[in-house]
């Protein structure tokens, strides 16, 4: 879905700026200092989880941490807000179901 | 000077780097904190974005007079924290912060809220599916990650920032099918505010005919008082319903559309972040002017708690030089309160600012009340419409809430659990607001807001087992 925007300035071979980490099993290439979100929309997935009661597919709404609504599970740790985590190479990243704000544990 | 002597700026967009700056020239030590990666806020974002993809002579500008304060914070003895959030507040002058999953306690000689804003969005059948988004989300990502979230999209709220970003996904070859603005600049009235707004402000004209003729280059098709009415698709979004409303948000039959779109941004104007000053106790105030729901202060940017102050959007919604200026105005005051400079030198300082000032806030006037959310916008609702994203709270029960008599948002909060999710409120207050106001005529200041909680944003538990000793 998400279309890359070519920069135009290639100065460095391109396998120093990018790198992988993992999105529910598949390997999603990634842009150095790119939000996990920005390299998953890049990839096309913009489904991040379903919701808690009606099972609704939810995607980012707000892209600046204030929604919640791009929740993820970032190395185990649950309910990371993808538009303002960075992505890391070697990240296993997943969609999951999310707690009740009130009962969270992480 | 310890660190317990520091003024503690909260948010590192434009007013709060002008504050640090201010507090810096006068030599009083700041700590500028901010919950993002990197500093400039929301607006000066554009950092990120690849070169050449964009071009806007306006956008360029912004850009200019961005990098020109990041390189003075970088210059000065600012002690700069990104990636904290502040969570909390304690008697009597506390903040309580996390970064890396670690709570940290910080005791300052003063605080500057200067926290900013969200975008305000509506609610309507299908906004809650994937691909519908704000239109400063897809901004970010095409700016700080140099992706467009989407193919094809629809723009649809109302401002001139639906302008700047439909030519800026247009400059980075998306393709925009409508910019749908639900205000109608063929109204007199409107045009005449336009024209007193925008005497003095040839910045601002020169960017949206910039902007305006970007898109016209491009073919975009720009629909005044047409509002988006549903979001269509299995499981993603795939086509947006449009239509031309009458004043009193009734829909035109004959004018709907259906138009096929990957990506629909929304965008209704700003609310001001005020959670943090809530919880400190400072004074909110409303007024349409303002924006909506602001922090009250005086001529000097203090709040109503003592060594409370605040800067930029929380001070009211407006334009960055207006933040700018606000958080120069607050850093000049804390320097005078602590007794740095002297009334003499306060006072001169100060003139030129509270003149910038007054001529921002009157376009942001205009701003404000003339593209504004307005109440009928709640119209588009149907009883089966989501208004609590987090807790999925749907209008059918809010409608049942009210018939008990319950018309304020603590109220509804305790009621149908909306506003206890994730986003504590911040998206819902807005749209349940507005659908109280429209629906019900229930008065915003009736409705109140949330009141704020600790944590204002989730914290780890494993963070909480962190906290120093000697905080509590």
């Amino acid at each position: 879905m998400g279309v890359r925007i070519d920069a135009g300035d290639h100065e460095e071979p391109a396998h120093e700026h990018t790198f992988t980490f993992s999105w529910n099993g598949q390997e999603i290439r990634a842009h150095r200092g790119a939000t996990i979100l920005g390299a998953l929309l890049a990839s096309g997935h913009r489904v991040l989880r379903t919701t808690r009661i009606a099972g609704e597919p939810r995607g980012p709404l707000c892209g600046i941490g204030v929604c919640y609504e791009c929740l993820v599970t970032v190395d185990g740790k649950p309910n990371r807000r993808a538009c303002v985590t960075t992505a890391r190479p070697g990240m296993v990243v997943t969609s999951g179901a999310v707690a009740r704000a009130d009962r969270t544990e992480s | 000077m310890t660190r317990k002597q520091a003024v503690a700026i909260v948010g590192a967009g434009p007013a709060g780097i002008a504050a640090a700056l201010a507090l810096a020239e006068y030599g009083v030590p700041a700590i500028l904190i901010d919950e993002a990666e990197h500093v400039g806020g929301q607006y000066y974002k554009h950092f990120g974005v690849a070169p050449g993809s964009s071009r806007g002579r306006g956008l360029d500008q912004l850009r200019q007079q961005g990098r020109e304060r990041l390189h003075a914070l970088e210059r000065s003895k600012v002690d700069v924290r990104l990636g904290t959030t502040v969570w909390g507040f304690f008697e009597p002058n506390r903040l309580a912060l996390v970064a890396d999953d670690r709570v940290d306690v910080l005791e300052a000689a003063a605080v500057l809220i200067a926290t900013g804003a969200i975008e305000r969005v509506a609610a309507f059948p299908g906004w809650t599916l994937p691909g519908v988004m704000t239109a400063g989300a897809a901004q970010r990502v095409l700016s700080h990650d140099g992706i467009l979230p989407g193919r094809r999209f629809v723009l649809a709220g109302t401002g001139p920032l639906l302008l700047a970003i439909a030519t800026q996904i247009v400059e980075a070859g998306g393709e925009v099918a409508a910019v749908v603005d639900c205000v109608g600049l063929t109204e007199p009235t409107h045009r005449l505010r336009h024209a007193q707004a925008v005497v003095g402000q040839p910045r601002r004209l020169r960017q949206w005919a910039d902007y305006r003729l970007a898109l016209r280059r491009a073919g975009v098709p720009y629909f005044h008082n047409y509002t988006v009415v549903e979001a269509r698709g299995d499981g993603e979004l795939r086509e947006v319903v449009i239509a031309e409303k009458d004043a009193g948000w009734n829909i035109v039959p004959e004018t709907r559309q259906v138009l096929e779109a990957d990506t629909l941004c929304l965008h209704f104007g700003f609310a001001a972040s005020t959670e943090l000053a809530q919880l400190a106790g400072c004074a909110l105030a409303f007024a349409r002017e303002r924006g909506g729901w602001y922090v009250a202060h005086d001529d000097g940017m203090r709040a109503s708690r003592p060594g409370f102050y605040v800067a930029g959007q929380v001070s009211g919604i407006g334009g960055a030089d207006l933040a700018e200026a606000t958080g120069a105005l607050a850093g000049l005051t804390i320097a005078y309160d602590l007794g740095v400079i002297g009334a003499e030198a306060y006072d001169r300082a100060a003139r030129p600012l509270r003149r910038t000032i007054r001529q921002g806030r009157a376009f942001a006037r205009m701003l404000n009340e003339v593209y504004t959310e307005p109440p009928g916008i709640a119209r588009l609702v149907e009883p089966t419409t989501v208004l609590c994203r987090c807790e999925e709270v749907t209008a059918s029960q809010i409608d049942q809430a009210v018939a008990a008599g319950v018309t304020t948002l603590n109220g509804l909060k305790r009621r149908t659990r909306c506003g206890m999710g994730f986003c504590q409120g911040r998206i819902c207050s807005q749209v349940v607001g507005r659908y109280l106001e429209g629906r019900y005529g229930v008065a915003p200041d009736e409705a109140g807001v949330f009141n704020a909680r600790v944590p204002l944003k989730p914290v780890p538990l494993g963070a909480l087992a962190t906290i120093p000793d000697d905080a509590s």
